[in-house]
């Protein structure tokens, strides 16, 4: 759980560096392509709701065209036992899902199929495939809202967690904050993500997960808003692949960054895909800001 | 293999035991002994390397680390000279009937021009020493050299020498000959100094003014060094003046420095002390940035060195340096991070031609984050404690041979990371396991004049690394992306559950062919079981050291090189041309996206292969007149090969510059005017840069081309500075100059990183960014002083 310290710590350090480097924009940059690859987005929770998976095609360097969608995939996602179609969202184009009333079970293993898909136009039908753990979680028995004055620049609201991890070996969290059913971690990069490396089994104390910051116009609470925790219980592939994405989502800074690398994917043929496939619990709970 | 191993132990052991015994004897071929000391006359330092010539015989020696020097011959009449560059020659004539001691106490030569920019013990001393692949810094040298802020620093010069590249522009990490800046031993007076920056990397530990002699060697690395790959930066502090009290300081744009030095009741004791502190942040109550107000950033150093002469055959030192980087938010965040190095050492004279030194040394590197967050404190806390102990011994058998042997044991202590909420006794756990090691080596070398025409360095050094409990070992199995554990193993304290061990042999040929002219020739093996967590290109404070063990051995390394030396004008124009070979194996990198930060199976993110790297240098040097300086040119490649890193295909490391050029002039215009320059340019360093994109949850995500697949621009950049000395008096005491520099004189926009973000006019288009360093046109002044 002190991953979100660490991130944190080094930030202060990534800032002071960046505050003292100028930039300039380069035009004409002369970047390769690389060959298509077929890009991934899908998920499967124990929310009983559409499940969606999400198709395209890898881009241009410097998205300076369109994202061209992936139509007419056949796609399915199955425990083992029971299979479940997507169908096409017709006004989404690209965009899959499930019927309403499906959910996945913790302790299932889920298996994405993709076919009927030809990335690279050589007239042959791909197919891929990845597969991911619906890992159990605990319920969280509260959450508090701590008022944070320590930096001189925002006042903030804390979002501390109180839940008892399962234990049964390492547990990885994705965590996201709503203020009124929206989203406040609408981004990749504004996720928050833990493990329970030294915490296994034990109680999460009102462990800091979001700062609602006043200085921001979205998030500045009024009385009467609803402040709501989700808590996703996740593999370790997607823990790695939201870690790597966070790490390449900011600049580059040469004392403190390593080289630039692909984020790693579980979708399947791996030189052939990018993106993530993930199952994963969800709890939640609210507390009303008065 | 174990039984051989044992054998080598043995007959090593032999010899550090034997030798000290019957050396200590009288030479049986009927020599007798010159022995004694060189010093500076005007501050009783021991001039390191100066050099004894017999000049009947044509032969001679040179004072060891310590000054010491020791020379045998037969009884007959001979003349002495003792040579020191800068130093007036001495000339002794002597009957040498008995063993005889001559301490000799050289006088600096009136300076009437500008000093020499690489220091040689003798003119043609490059020509003439065994040794290549080296070079020593003379502080008088690297404080003319124009600096950022005038802030001249000792591992800024050293990255304008044949072979060194900077690792990123401003920081003080370097590569030598394509190895890794993890694989530089650094030393201050024998303590290894694990992290050697302050201000993320824009300054060195290094306060010039307690710096009296530095000596990089990039290769040909001599036996009684050991424990990196790719070289070692010996660096020695002043002793401190035992004739008068003498105190030199200066006063700068952002840092200031004094030193203090002087005899202790008499001239047998004598010690220095030296600080030195920035202070932009004193300013920053000043801003009207509330958060710059509570902000603090700053750095200092200490340096402490007390010497005493118990008598003529025994001596000892006490050294002792700590500095710390301090900075954070009043209220929010605080951190900081140091080094910590003391050392006792015992200079014995055990006879005439017998020397030895045993040190006691520790070091220590820590750093210190807190953080308050959410109503409470984090603390996160990360050190690594070494203690040695070493004997030496130096043996002057006759003029044809020098002898060095020695043994060294080392503890270390690990601490990666402690972690916890403070006032909880209950903790956020200890986040990474401690570890312990031992490191010991055992050396012996020899350096054999045969003939006039050829002397050969040979030696070879026996390492042993032990792995002790407790620790926590995790066994791996391979997967992708991440290697899963699917093992645990607990060791009891004190047990030693892994070892390593390793011969490292070293030879060095020189066949000079006249005064002028040599061809030198060198092989080294080095092995280095201490690794660096760090896959940044400059290395940063967070960066912690970890041993080799069951998941990650030791990395390896065998180098040849052979050069050619030729002196032109009576010396005064030095030229060589050197080309190396170095293969690597075990080298270590880190997984794609690693995590090495708090991360207990880290080891797990580790990949290791092979890499080699070979070049030219070429150097030309010009030591004196009223124009001198040096440029050199190295030509360049270095390639790692790891499976699991960039589809197991050969890349380019991030400091693999092919074409480097350094050029560094002096223009004496008077005795109080001297007008510097250096001009540094090389090929732009190795990027990774995305070739696709893609979006996930909102997010701009990047496809990358095969790892450092595209370059950077080139680098280039001119530095001036211009000193201004006072007039001189007789009998005048205080000396002080105007140092005036201009950093980036010609104000190009260097690329420090580029960086692919989100176009600001146009947040679907992404835009590249160069970054680059804010010292554009940035001038300096120092005001130094000395009385």
């Amino acid at each position: 759980m002190m991953k979100n310290i660490k991130v944190q710590i080094i930030s202060i350090f990534i800032l002071s560096i960046i505050a003292a480097g100028c930039t300039e924009t380069i035009d004409n940059i002369q970047l390769d392509s690389t060959r298509p690859r077929l890009v991934v987005e899908g998920y499967i929770s124990t929310d009983t709701t559409r499940q969606m998976v999400r198709l395209s095609k890898l881009g241009d360097a410097l998205k300076k065209d369109p994202v061209q969608v992936i139509s007419n995939a056949l796609i399915t996602i199955s425990d083992g036992t029971t299979t479940f179609g997507l169908t096409e969202d017709q006004t989404r184009k690209g965009t899959y899902f499930t019927s309403p009333d499906v959910f996945g079970v913790a302790g299932r293993t889920y298996t994405l199929l993709i076919k009927n898909v030809d990335i690279n136009n050589d007239q042959v039908m791909e197919e891929y495939t990845a597969q991911s753990l619906l890992k159990r979680l605990n319920p969280i028995d509260s959450i508090h809202l701590v008022y944070n004055t320590s930096n001189p620049d925002f006042k903030s609201w804390s979002v501390n967690l109180y839940s008892l991890d399962p234990g049964e070996g390492r547990n990885f969290y994705l965590l996201k904050v709503r203020k009124n059913n929206i989203l406040l971690t609408d981004s990749v990069f504004k996720y928050s993500i833990a493990d329970n490396y030294s915490f296994e089994g034990k109680y999460f104390d009102g462990f800091p997960v979001y700062s609602i910051r006043e200085d921001r116009k979205t998030e500045k609470l009024t009385p009467g808003d609803t402040v709501t925790l989700e808590m996703y219980g996740i593999t370790e592939d997607y823990y790695s692949f939201i870690y790597s994405y966070i790490a390449d989502y900011y600049p580059k800074v040469p004392i403190f960054s390593g080289p630039s690398a692909n984020i790693p994917t579980n979708i399947k043929p791996i030189e052939d895909a990018v993106g993530v496939f993930a199952a994963y619990s969800i709890k939640r709970k609210s507390v009303i800001y008065k | 293999m174990i039984i051989k191993t044992r054998l080598i132990i043995l007959s090593l052991l032999f010899i550090i035991l034997e030798v000290p015994v019957w050396a200590a004897e009288d030479q049986p071929a009927g020599l007798l002994t010159i022995s004694g000391y060189v010093k500076d006359a005007e501050s009783g330092e021991s001039l390191i390397g100066a050099t004894i010539s017999v000049r009947e015989l044509n032969k001679g020696t040179a004072a060891n680390q310590y000054g010491f020097y020791s020379v045998s011959l037969k009884p007959a009449n001979y003349i002495l000279e003792f040579r020191y560059i800068g130093y007036q020659i001495i000339q002794k004539t002597i009957n040498l009937n008995k063993d005889i001691t001559i301490n000799i106490e050289l006088v600096p030569e009136e300076k009437k021009i500008a000093e020499v920019v690489i220091m040689a013990d003798r003119p043609e001393a490059n020509v003439k020493k065994a040794e290549m692949s080296i070079s020593k810094l003379e502080m008088k040298t690297i404080k003319q050299v124009p600096a950022l802020m005038g802030e001249v620093d000792v591992l800024k010069v050293i990255q304008m020498l044949p072979g060194v590249q900077s690792t990123a522009e401003g920081t003080s990490g370097f590569s030598v000959r394509g190895g890794g800046n993890d694989q530089n031993l650094i030393l201050l007076d024998e303590a290894t100094v694990y992290n050697a920056s302050h201000l993320m990397g824009f300054f060195s530990v290094f306060n010039n003014d307690a710096v009296r002699d530095v000596k990089l060697y990039k290769g040909d690395i001599p036996a009684n060094y050991g424990g990196r790959l790719s070289s070692v930066l010996d660096v020695r502090m002043k002793e401190g003046n035992n004739k008068k009290f003498a105190a030199t300081g200066g006063i700068g744009l952002i840092s200031s420095r004094l030193t203090l030095e002087g005899p202790i009741g008499n001239e047998k004791t004598s010690f220095l002390l030296a600080g030195r502190r920035t202070y932009a942040d004193l300013f920053f109550p000043l801003m009207s940035d509330s958060s710059l107000k509570k902000s603090k950033l700053y750095f200092y150093d200490l340096n402490l060195k007390i010497n005493h002469q118990i008598n003529d055959r025994n001596r000892l030192y006490l050294s002792a340096y700590t500095g710390r980087d301090l900075f954070g938010q009043k209220g929010s965040s605080d951190a900081g991070f140091g080094n910590l190095t003391g050392t006792l050492r015992w200079n014995h004279l055990i006879s005439n031609k017998l020397f030895s030194n045993l040190s006691a040394v520790v070091a220590r590197y820590d750093y210190s984050l807190k953080m308050k967050q959410g109503g409470s404190n984090y603390v996160w806390n990360s050190d690594m404690l070494d203690y040695t102990l070493k004997l030496d011994f130096n043996y002057f058998p006759n003029p044809q041979n020098e002898i060095k042997f020695g043994i060294s044991s080392t503890f270390h202590d690990f601490n990666p990371a402690d972690a916890y909420i403070e006032g909880e006794r209950s903790r956020l756990g200890a986040a990474v396991p401690k570890n312990y090691a031992l490191e010991h080596g055992l050396y012996i070398s020899n350096e054999q004049k045969i003939g006039d025409k050829l002397t050969v360095k040979y030696g070879l050094r026996y390492t042993v690394f032990q792995n002790i409990g407790t620790a926590t070992v995790y066994t791996f199995a391979k997967g992708y992306p991440n290697y899963s554990v699917t093992d645990t193993t607990y060791y009891a304290s004190g047990k030693v559950f892994h070892t390593y061990m390793g011969l490292e042999p070293r030879l060095g040929i020189n066949y000079t062919f006249n005064e002028e002219s040599s061809l030198k020739a060198s092989f080294s093996r080095t092995i280095q079981n201490m690794q660096l967590a760090s896959n940044s290109s400059g290395g940063m404070p967070l960066d912690v050291w970890f041993p080799s063990g069951p998941n990650i051995k030791p990395q390896k390394a065998n180098q040849y090189a052979i050069g050619y030396f030729r002196n032109f004008a009576n010396n005064t124009i030095e030229t060589s041309i050197e080309s190396y070979y170095k293969q690597m194996y075990d080298v270590i990198d880190f997984k794609d996206n690693a995590q090495l930060l708090m991360n207990p199976r880290m080891e797990g993110d580790i990949r290791s292969g092979t890499a080699k790297a070979y070049g030219v240098e070429l150097f030309v040097k010009k030591n004196s007149g009223r124009l001198n300086g040096w440029i050199s040119y190295t030509l360049s490649k270095v390639r790692r090969t790891i499976a699991e890193i960039n589809n197991g295909n050969p890349y380019p490391t991030t400091y693999d510059k092919p074409h480097n050029i350094n050029v560094i002039v002096n223009y004496e215009f008077s005795n109080r005017v001297i007008l510097s320059g250096n001009w540094v340019y090389a090929t732009g360093a190795p990027i990774t840069f995305p070739v696709g994109s893609y979006v996930i949850d909102n997010t701009y995500g990047k496809y990358y081309s095969a790892r450092n697949g595209y370059r950077m621009r080139d680098y280039h950049r001119l530095d001036l500075s211009l000193t201004l000395k006072g007039k001189e008096h007789p009998g005048k005491k205080w000396e002080g100059e105007w140092v005036f520099s201009m950093y980036n004189a010609y104000g190009r926009h260097n690329d420090w990183m580029i960086n692919f973000v989100q176009d600001s006019k146009d947040v679907t288009k992404v835009v590249a960014e160069r970054w680059y360093l804010p010292f554009v046109f940035f001038p300096g002044i120092t005001y130094n002083f000395k009385f």
